[in-house]
């Protein structure tokens, strides 16, 4: 086990390598970046000073060792070009909770209902609230996430139907607790299509659970329906839900982007994108290399978690 | 009476019947996924939606016979009437011609990058599953390096990269959607290969073109037109969000994400502006999803019941 | 022997609902057992044997699966199918349990062998988990599984397949059962664990006085085993009696067909070796007169057009054929024995005995 986790962390280095490198090169090929746009009405003699100050007049593989240097000893990719003086880390601390908070609420309110629901529609399949939780479903999943963003904001905000606040978030003391008033309206619109998503796979995965023989057997013992689904069908249906754990985080992340966009929500997803915006190339770089990394270490939880879950899959016992 | 006694209990002409007789009728696999298709209503109505979205999309933005394109600020943010159906926007464009122009652009961005997406995954999988070995390990690897971005991050840096614009954000859309294809198609003809009745088939002389042609393909086709028919919605999410923050298209090209960010601005004063784009965004990717579900249903080989 | 039975089957049928139309998969089947006794049910797949005992563990599954009115299920005097759920689960598990073809499928894959045990003995038995699990232990020692500590504690993947239908059998022993219905317990398994696994069931009725149902297509194992078959064919029971009266006198064509299929040293000659003509009836329309008559070499016109009655013989041995109608010529009926003779030659072929050991 402890032998499979360090081979995974190797791989996920060499992943992470190769992503920064991939994307560094990428980004060298801009023809302007956020330096050429902010220094344009400069005189020449200053526009070459600045260009030098940040490295940019030498050739791409130096600026390559440099910047993989800088990563290595300080752990960042240099200072931001637009706000000077700011770096990737230095943000982080301020961004990265609001965007965690926001997170987890998604993906508890999400994961947890859509389960919920699931077990409901497929315990009670054919019933009225099976159709109900479908028809719900099929309508949640086909409502973008932006959409509904957008119609919370114009219809459950500011006094059409409930007050709450359009834009903001809770900060200092409320920034884990508390201000949920302004935490709602995002969290909601972030979830919804988690919850349609998982409440139609935890359906789809149970009834297959349910028409395996073995469910029968557990019938033929005298088990209660109740029994059946706690004792047997659940362990079995979420081995299939653990599997797509991670594109649900990086779902959330991707949400992020836009929803704290539309809600103007100081996080991680908005800097990301007014980095990418602005052009602004050792943000970008830094921002995607740590969305990588969350993406690789959810990959190796949920091998791990698959496990736990299928005493069949012995990690580490080779393929 | 004597002789009908005889003549019951006289054997029967064995000859007469047949005790081999197949009394259900033999279907093929696609009539059978056809009928179950034509059996679904909801998948039926929302194949005519999606065909009346098209056609609307084609023939909307003339249809009112108004400008929307040149910019006429006296006319700005005019209600619904009889010249302007829906009203116009906050630059005096007609919205009922943009709302189908957008939809236009979403449809085609949708249906191009879905295909490119199938077409590329197909290629790369088979080429995986065919080769095998060393290539095969490397391939696999890009492809996980591919999946260890959240696939909208990689779509914008391509953005940045090449600019806006149709061409660059058509690509952009496709560079990681083919993965999950390619898997797929890697996956499915490997399983095949393994399978019993592809050897018995190989074992009873069937040349590989015709293992191909007559397992490999037909196992394959059903999951890549159902792969295709899932990813449209998300593509036309990914196109929504990334016009709506202002990155995929160049002005004055503009889809139903524009509309939608353009929308956000009116919200408070002119609500048509956001609930149209809306409603016609969620229509369309409600028809879709409604289709790729019965699609599913009737693909299915494991449902045939 | 004229002990009263313990579980009486009468009439049933069962049907299921599917796209091309309803099935008829069982379609008015009568039996009984008494304690002690192995009844084989033998027939080909498809014939509805399986759907058969599941209705009695009334595990058909409503929407698609429907037992029709009239069909009774009676075991102490009660018929089962009246039963309110929770009577009935205290039946299912508690007083009849049930031994599944595939051991692989039928266990849970991700729940420990023994738990799967105890959870059979907690739900019908008032003791502690503490002392199922030693009770579990002893049933898998009883049942020959070696280092029942250590198996306790192991997943399904982890057993082979003939300790795995040995661990099916542990959990359907757990509550004592008076009734243990066996679908096709040793399909799934090689031939050397075949016996071992009969021998078992065979050792657990005479010890435990318990009813047997074994649904199987293999008569060797039937042979080895039963005290009276039932030979099922299109979801009806067309002959039945007691074993020696099935093997020796099949009064059925059917019967006799089934047992001209299987190969016996005696026979000198190939074409001997009879392979039953065509295939069973589709039961969404099933004919109006015998099923078999299709298939029959002595099929008759009536047998065409009407269904043929029940005749009885001595002893509860029983057959629905025309060929036993008073009124059939004489060269009909000598047709058939003559063919019953070619190929019933020695008493002796089925009798396994019962004492040998397998090896």
């Amino acid at each position: 086990m402890a032998k499979y986790i360090i081979r995974r962390l190797l791989e996920m280095l060499i992943t992470l390598f190769l992503i920064v490198t991939a994307t560094f090169f990428l980004l060298s090929a801009i023809p302007g970046n956020a330096l050429t746009s902010k220094i344009a009405k400069l005189p020449k003699t200053v526009q070459t000073k600045i260009i030098q100050k940040y490295g940019y007049d030498r050739p791409v593989i130096e600026r390559y060792v440099i910047t993989m240097k800088g990563l290595i000893i300080k752990g960042d990719f240099g200072e931001s070009i637009i706000r000077p003086g700011e770096t990737f880390a230095k943000n982080l601390k301020a961004k990265l909770p609001v965007t965690i908070r926001l997170s987890i609420q998604q993906i508890l309110l999400g994961v947890t209902a859509g389960i919920l629901l699931g077990i409901i529609a497929a315990m009670k399949r054919g019933s009225y609230w099976d159709k109900l939780i479908l028809v719900g479903a099929m309508f949640l999943v086909s409502m973008p996430s932006l959409v509904i963003s957008l119609l919370l904001q114009k219809y459950c905000a500011n006094g059409d139907i409930l007050k709450l606040p359009i834009i903001g978030w809770p900060k200092g003391k409320e920034l884990w607790l508390g201000g949920w008033k302004y935490t709602i309206l995002p969290t909601i619109a972030g979830s919804c299509s988690f919850i349609a998503y998982y409440s139609r796979l935890t359906k789809t995965s149970m009834l297959e659970s349910i028409n395996q023989e073995y469910t029968l057997t557990a019938r033929a013992k005298g088990l209660s329906e109740m029994q059946i689904v706690k004792n047997h069908v659940i362990r079995n249906s979420f081995i299939p839900i653990i599997t797509v754990l991670p594109s649900t985080v990086a779902g959330i992340l991707t949400g992020s982007l836009f929803i704290e966009r539309v809600f103007s929500i100081p996080g991680m997803g908005r800097y990301y994108i007014e980095a990418v915006q602005g052009r602004d190339i050792p943000i970008v770089l830094a921002g995607t290399t740590f969305y990588a990394i969350i993406t690789v270490i959810t990959m190796l939880i949920t091998d791990i978690l698959y496990g736990i879950v299928d005493p069949r899959i012995k990690i580490g016992a080779g393929k | 009476m004597n002789s009908l006694v005889d003549k019951r209990f006289e054997l029967a002409d064995q000859s007469r019947f047949d005790a081999d007789e197949v009394v259900r009728p033999n279907i093929s696999y696609w009539q059978d996924a056809w009928r179950r298709l034509k059996k679904n209503k909801l998948a039926l109505l929302s194949m005519a939606v999606l065909i009346i979205l098209f056609v609307m999309s084609m023939i909307g933005p003339g249809l009112s016979g108004q400008n929307y394109t040149t910019l006429t600020p006296e006319i700005k943010n005019l209600p619904p009437d009889s010249t302007y159906w829906l009203g116009t926007d906050y630059l005096g464009r007609d919205l009922f011609s943009r709302l189908w122009k957008g939809l236009r652009f979403s449809i085609f961005v949708a249906t191009v990058a879905a295909t490119l997406k199938v077409v590329i995954g197909c290629i790369y999988g088979a080429v995986m599953a065919y080769l095998g070995g060393f290539v095969d390990d490397v391939m696999m690897r890009i492809v996980e390096v591919l999946n260890s971005i959240p696939y909208l991050i990689v779509t914008l840096i391509i953005l940045v990269v090449l600019g806006n614009g149709y061409l660059p954000l058509l690509f952009a859309l496709c560079i990681t959607n083919w993965t999950s294809t390619a898997r797929m198609v890697r996956g499915q003809i490997l399983k095949l290969r393994e399978s019993e009745y592809i050897m018995a088939s190989s074992a009873l002389g069937a040349s590989t073109t015709r293992v191909i042609a007559k397992h490999l393909i037909p196992n394959t086709l059903s999951l890549i037109i159902l792969d295709m028919a899932t990813s449209i919605p998300h593509i036309i999410f990914d196109e929504t969000i990334l016009s709506f923050l202002g990155i995929g298209l160049q002005p004055p090209a503009f889809s139903l994400g524009t509309l939608l960010s353009a929308g956000q601005e009116a919200m408070a004063f002119y609500p048509a502006h956001l609930l149209f784009p809306s409603l016609l965004l969620c229509l369309l990717v409600l028809a879709f999803n409604i289709l790729g579900d019965g699609l599913r249903d009737a693909l299915d080989p494991q449902l045939r019941d | 022997m004229s002990q009263e039975s313990l579980l009486k089957v009468e009439d049933l049928k069962v049907s299921f609902h599917t796209y091309a139309g309803e099935v008829q998969a069982v379609r008015g089947v009568s039996f009984e057992v008494k304690a002690g006794e192995l009844l084989a049910i033998i027939g080909e797949s498809g014939c509805g044997k399986s759907v058969t005992s599941r209705a009695i563990m009334s595990l058909v599954k409503a929407p698609q699966g429907e037992i029709k009115k009239g069909s009774k299920i009676i075991y102490h005097g009660k018929n089962l199918l009246e039963m309110n759920q929770k009577e009935q689960r205290a039946f299912r598990g508690g007083e009849c349990s049930m031994i599944f073809q595939d051991a692989l499928v039928s266990l849970n894959p991700t729940m420990k062998i023994g738990r799967q045990i105890i959870e059979n003995i907690i739900q019908h038995r008032q003791i502690s988990r503490k002392e199922a699990r030693q009770e579990a232990i002893l049933l898998l020692e009883a049942v020959g599984i070696p280092n029942p500590e250590t198996r306790i504690d192991q997943y399904p993947f982890e057993f082979s397949g003939g300790m795995r239908q040995r661990a099916m059998i542990a959990i359907a022993i757990a509550c004592d059962p008076k009734i243990l219905i066996a679908d096709e317990p040793t399909t799934a398994l090689d031939v050397t664990i075949q016996a071992q696994i009969m021998e078992l069931i065979k050792g657990l009725k005479d010890k435990l006085k318990t009813a047997v149902i074994l649904i199987t297509h293999d008569f060797g194992i039937v042979a080895g085993s039963a005290n009276k078959v039932a030979v099922m064919y299109a979801g009806q029971i067309v002959e039945s009696g007691g074993r020696d009266e099935i093997f020796y006198h099949p009064q059925h064509p059917y019967t006799l067909a089934l047992l001209g299929s299987v190969p016996k040293l005696e026979w000198k000659n190939k074409q001997l070796l009879h392979a039953i003509k065509g295939t069973p009836p589709d039961l969404i329309s099933p004919p109006k007169g015998c099923a078999f008559a299709k298939r029959c070499n002595y099929c008759m016109n009536v047998c065409l057009e009407e269904m043929p009655e029940i005749t009885y013989f001595e002893a509860g041995h029983h057959a629905s054929c025309w060929l036993h109608h008073k009124e059939v010529p004489a060269a009909n009926k000598k047709m058939f024995q003559d063919d019953r003779k070619m190929i019933i030659v020695n008493e002796n072929d089925f009798v396994v005995d019962e004492d040998q050991s397998y090896e």
